[in-house]
């Protein structure tokens, strides 16, 4: 009997989402060039995990280079053994169900350059030592694999792979390293041919002036075109202009004359290029750039910023070339324009954007984004709409009523109330009278309405007192009193200092309701940002001012929407309350009994905002003298000078929140104008405040802005000047438009004939008398 | 006919033998793995039980080289060492039951565990981490050098050709 122990197969390991590549390339791969391995569905570096399924259950790991296994560690249960080598051969597998891990390109210790330096100083996961993977994660999430026998002897098995853990920067890395090495040479070349182009164009100018130059030059200044002397000069300048030409081809497409195929050097660097332009559309390379950002920020940045270099850099190539006439040529088959595209599409829209952000007005930044910003704003809106314009509304009042006028009015007002219940307050007259009433309502057939009258003695009141007063002579002229002392006292009314909400809760209840109710929710929704805000903060010690101070925040604001919802259900019992009092005398009593509780309620919200804004002026001073985070944020976001302007509106708002809270306070005891004045008046600074700091803020930030992107582009102009010094590029590097006009100028300038005798005399050194 | 020092205690099955024992190696004779590669069996106590070179091809000119093991025995346990000479050896399984190996071997696609593969989360820092992996070493766990020198660039580099 003959069985099989072990099959054994070389492994060969694509990675997943590079198979398929090559139809993306712009030009067949070129063979036999720097960086054609680039150009390849092989791992090329990676850390491999293999776990075996089958009863074997060995645990293999090591890594792939160039697509090619090399185990390095097998395990299974207790036993361990580690491969030493001192160099690299492929290791074979034998068949069976796999689970495997990929992580295409880790920097492990084991696989780390040896003279690399530490990856960073800086404590990472709480050690100071070099940054490690990850541990890896559980192997239900390990991709799993077959390694079955190949077809053919010497083939390996094919291991198509995802790579799981940062793998498209470190080929990223690779191609434009790869690139920037072709690039180089490339650009070597380039600029010789670009001497060599000057030095043409500068012999044929120089010929051309020497023919120009008139009879001083006669031995080469010749009208007989059949003179030898002259097909030699036109020979020369032939041959000058086709140099010119030859090389203006080679540095613009790539190829000397139309007769000649674009070098294949040009096709291979558009190809890398292109595995480039890919891969930053891959969205999974947006997700991992994102992902390991925080760990590989700067070798991000200096990846990226490379980047626009390289696309920049790219040589156009063409599928053919052929001249139109001395200065022209035509192309087909034109290469993609990377630099310009990564412009439009990457540069532009960054610089799009930091404008775009720097013209926002500060307030509207995060009105999408941030739904705390988005309550402040609203909240903003509710402060200077309805709180400011209510207390405000104090000053535009044109008449102020003296106490003693009120005084009498009331008085009066109190004895026709008195003289009025004197007549009605009888108890019997009153019940008869009901009695009467009901009956005559069952007549009328309302017996629904009698059981509701009956179980409201309020409304019979009502009903029977103005009866009485309708019936009664004498109680007919109180009533009369009474109504020219109320219309007086009315108008009084009219002329007294007030809030325009407590105006309008007279005249449009429902409207000054729906301007209460739109404030509380408000309120309301300022409170559940602050205590979302607070509670963001959690981890914070107990003792952190900047914590502390957002409790005391949440804590203020749920005392300031609570008071605004009791003096708004106060409001709804006042408008049950002028129902109640429909006719004047009508229940007074029961009037004056609700009206005394709404007091009281009134004054319990009252209080409870004034505590609200008293406390915010506290914190809003907590911030500035305490904590100092205000201020500490200013100075790192703007210039020290732009941030003491801004910090001097927040001052005005500060100042702001005391009026306010002062005004406010002094209104829950004494129903003097001057508070609500102070409220009006602290609003209106806060309003300046944050409007001024805001548009300081404004012009601060597209100040430090501006400042930013002068400084990144005067540091990219002398990059790109070193860039090109250090490669040995003439300086002189001008559009082909510019070109034209310069030999155009050239060609049309015509040398003035000089006088033999006058040059000696102007320039020739001066002749000495012979003695 | 058998000796008696491999049997194993107190195991019933030891009569069915099988009578070679062979691996398949699927590389061609002219690669490094051929000129030098060494397999080992190893009893269960770590002494050499048999060994082959890729020249001992039991059946010359088909698609793979076939490496002829006698002498062995179910009910006990082998280990597969390869040594590669200079490069070092590895095992290819260890210490396992012969039945085990011949199960495998008649169903390659058998499984003992749950599989894999499963999608992954959006997040990496929310996957469940590895609780089976063997502990790493500790020489595997700092800087070692592994033959990846500085000079010995990686495929990427050094190619050869010329750039331009």
């Amino acid at each position: 009997m003959h069985i099989r122990a072990a099959q054994m197969v070389p492994i060969e390991i694509l990675q997943d989402d590079m198979v398929g590549f090559e139809g993306k390339l712009p030009f067949p791969p070129v063979p036999n060039l720097y960086g054609k391995t680039l150009l390849t569905e092989k791992v090329i570096w990676g850390e491999i995990w293999f776990a075996d399924r089958s009863k074997r259950g060995m645990w293999h790991s090591g890594y792939v280079k160039d697509g090619a296994l090399y185990i390095i560690q097998t395990a299974r249960e207790k036993f361990n053994y580690n491969r030493k080598h001192d160099r690299q051969i492929p290791t074979l597998m034998p068949l069976g169900t796999y689970k495997v891990w990929l992580d295409a390109w880790i920097r492990m210790g084991d696989y780390i350059y040896e003279s690399d330096p530490p990856f960073t100083t800086e404590p990472v996961n709480g050690k100071q030592k070099r940054w490690n993977p990850p541990d890896l994660p559980a192997r239900k999430y390990w991709q799993e694999v077959k390694i079955t026998a190949p077809a053919q002897r010497g083939d390996p098995c094919r291991l198509r792979l995802r790579s799981r853990r940062f793998h498209w920067i470190y080929r990223l890395s690779r191609i434009i390293d790869a690139l920037d090495r072709l690039l180089l040479s490339h650009e070597k070349l380039v600029a010789n041919v670009a001497k060599a182009r000057n030095l043409a164009q500068y012999l044929r100018q120089f010929l051309s002036v020497l023919y120009e130059s008139g009879y001083n030059m006669n031995h080469i200044h010749i009208e007989d075109p059949s003179d030898d002397n002259s097909k030699y000069f036109c020979d020369m300048q032939i041959r000058l202009l086709s140099t010119f030409n030859a090389c203006s081809n080679f540095i613009n497409y790539g190829v000397c004359l139309e007769s000649q195929a674009p070098i294949p050097e040009r096709k291979h660097i558009n190809n890398l290029a292109s595995l480039v332009w890919n891969l930053i559309h891959n969205s999974a390379f947006g997700k991992e750039v994102a992902h390991y950002d925080p760990v590989f920020a700067e070798e991000h940045r200096v990846l990226l910023s490379r980047l626009g270099f390289i696309f920049n850099r790219i040589p156009k190539v063409f599928t053919s070339v052929s001249p139109v006439d001395q200065y022209q040529v035509r192309v087909t088959g034109e290469s993609f324009d990377y630099g310009r595209a990564f412009a439009c599409e990457f540069t532009f829209p960054f610089f799009e954007k930091k404008f775009g952000d720097a013209g926002k007005f500060p307030l509207a930044k995060g009105l999408s984004s941030k739904p705390a910003s988005t309550v402040d704003a609203i909240n903003s809106a509710r402060r200077y709409t309805i709180s400011m314009l209510n207390a405000a509304s104090i000053f535009v009042s044109k008449e102020n009523i003296s106490y003693k006028k009120m005084s009498d009015i009331v008085g009066k007002q109190i004895k026709v109330w008195d003289e009025l219940w004197g007549v009605a307050g009888k108890e019997d007259d009153l019940v008869l009278l009901c009695d009467e009433y009901i009956e005559k309502y069952k007549q009328a057939g309302n017996s629904d309405w009698v059981r509701k009258v009956l179980g409201n003695r309020d409304l019979l009141q009502r009903d029977a007192t103005r009866a009485m007063a309708a019936s009664d002579p004498d109680l007919a002229k109180i009533q009369e009193e009474f109504r020219v002392e109320t219309e007086k006292l009315e108008k009084g009314i009219e002329y007294k200092r007030r809030k325009a909400l407590d105006v309008f809760k007279e005249s449009d209840p429902a409207f000054a309701g729906s301007v209460q109710a739109i404030e509380i929710f408000v309120k309301w929704a300022v409170f559940v940002s602050a205590w979302n805000a607070f509670r963001e903060g959690a981890g914070h010690a107990s003792d952190d001012p900047w914590w502390i101070g957002k409790g005391m925040k949440a804590v203020l604001k749920g005392l300031d929407a609570g008071g605004a919802t009791l003096q708004f259900i106060g409001l709804h019992k006042i408008l049950r309350a002028v129902w109640l009092s429909g006719a004047a005398g009508d229940a007074a009593g029961t009037a004056a009994k609700v009206t005394a509780r709404l007091e009281t309620l009134s004054k319990v919200g009252k209080g409870m905002g004034a505590m609200a804004d008293v406390g915010s002026a506290i914190v809003f001073s907590y911030d500035i003298f305490v904590t100092h985070t205000y201020g500490d944020e200013l100075l790192e976001k703007y210039p020290r000078e732009d941030a003491v302007s801004v910090y001097g509106f927040h001052l005005v708002t500060w100042a702001g929140k005391w009026l306010v809270g002062v005004g406010s306070s002094g209104g829950v005891f004494s129903k003097l104008p001057i508070f609500a004045a102070l409220q009006g008046v602290g609003y209106l600074s806060q309003l300046i405040g944050e409007f001024g700091e805001a548009m300081a803020a404004y012009g601060a930030g597209e100040h430090k802005h501006f400042h930013d992107v002068h400084e990144e582009l005067l540091t990219t102009a002398s990059q790109v000047a070193s860039d090109v010094r250090s490669r040995g590029w003439p300086a002189e590097f001008y559009p082909r438009e510019s070109m034209e006009k310069v030999r155009e100028a050239a060609n049309n300038f015509k040398w003035r004939p000089v006088d033999p005798k006058l040059f000696n005399a102007r320039l020739a050194p001066p002749v000495e008398d012979g003695d | 006919m058998f000796e008696l020092a491999h049997l194993a205690p107190n195991s019933l099955n030891t009569l069915a033998v099988p009578s070679v024992f062979i691996i398949d190696l699927y590389i061609d004779s002219a690669t490094q793995h051929a000129r030098q590669d060494v397999y080992i069996v190893l009893n269960e106590d770590g002494s050499e039980h048999q060994r082959h070179t890729v020249a001992d091809d039991a059946v010359q000119g088909d698609d793979r080289i076939t490496l002829v093991f006698t002498g062995m025995r179910k009910g006990l346990r082998y280990s597969l060492i390869v040594d590669e000479g200079s490069e070092g050896s590895y095992y290819v399984f260890h210490n396992l039951l012969l039945d085990d190996l011949l199960d495998t071997d008649a169903n390659p696609d058998s499984t003992v565990d749950a599989a894999g593969d499963q999608p992954e989360p959006d997040k990496y820092d929310s996957m469940a981490l590895e609780d089976q992996l063997p502990d790493i070493p500790d020489d595997l766990r700092g800087h070692q050098p592994s033959g990846w020198e500085i000079a010995d660039l990686p495929p990427t580099e050094g190619a050869g050709e010329s750039i331009v």
